[in-house]
């Protein structure tokens, strides 16, 4: 959001947060299996749950520049 | 004295910037597998009718940016990253007949695979560009609405990126972006894996 406001974007907000977990992405081809053992591996179990979430940013460039 | 190599321009890849984008733009050629699960989690059913098989199939997305632009006829929406196409397709129908989707991807295969997907559904008022994030393929001002689809994460200079997106929308344009965010880093072996940055 630091680097939106930075271009000049205002109005930000950050909407339809989703959490992923390795199931999740364990749907992505691009997660390979051995990355994915990985995870399982060093990660802790609730972080497994929430490796990472989504978000949709939406900002507005103003209307006079 | 000024050493002859030091009037020259310094063209090495100092920060593996350019190694990095080859890197995902191969894995990303390399994709094997259906994303349809993806899909079925991200867009609503009706919407999914909507679209080509193939499309929904090449989904790899993280959100729907599409339903939080608020998309109105006849605006002109460029998305960036466009992949197989889903999110194009999708806003195109949005802006209908009078408006405009411009799809950029990085690999001219993703380009083609999209526009054949917007081909089956009989969607046309979409153009297809090769270009990159960091130098978006437009004009200043050409645009009333960025959106984007789980590809902002993979650029090496996302500050340089959003510059961008916000050079090519026209004043009171607005952006609608869904990307992964980690709010704690992940282990030093995952950060360092290709799959983990192209993922």
């Amino acid at each position: 959001m630091q680097k939106l406001r930075r271009a000049g974007f205002q109005d930000i907000s950050a909407l339809d947060e989703r959490i992923f977990g390795i199931d999740d992405l364990m749907r992505y081809p691009l997660f390979t299996p051995s990355l994915i053992a990985n995870m399982r591996r060093l990660l802790t179990p609730a972080r497994q749950d929430a490796v990472a979430r989504s978000v949709v940013f939406v900002a507005t460039k103003p209307a006079a520049v | 004295m000024t050493h002859p190599h030091d009037l020259e321009p310094r063209s090495e890849d100092l920060l593996g910037q350019e190694a990095l984008k080859a890197s995902v733009r191969e894995r990303y050629r390399g994709i094997i597998g259906d994303a349809t699960s993806i899909a079925s989690v991200l867009y609503s059913p009706e919407e999914l009718q909507r679209l080509p098989a193939a499309a929904v199939e090449a989904a790899l997305g993280v959100g729907h940016p599409t339903r939080w632009a608020t998309l109105r006829p006849g605006e002109v929406v460029v998305d960036l990253g466009s992949g197989g196409g889903i999110d194009t397709i999708l806003a195109a129908q949005h802006v209908g007949p009078e408006g405009r989707a411009i799809g950029v991807d990085t690999l001219p295969e993703m380009l083609e695979r999209a526009a054949a997907n917007a081909a089956v559904v009989g969607v046309t008022n979409i153009e297809w560009r090769r270009g990159e994030l960091e130098k978006i393929p437009l004009s200043d001002a050409s645009v009333d609405v960025v959106i984007s689809n789980g590809v902002l994460n993979l650029s090496p200079r996302k500050g340089r990126a959003i510059a961008e997106m916000y050079r090519v929308l026209r004043p009171g344009g607005r952006i609608s972006i869904a990307d992964i965010v980690l709010d704690e880093d992940l282990p030093p072996e995952i950060m360092i894996d290709p799959d983990a940055w192209a993922g």
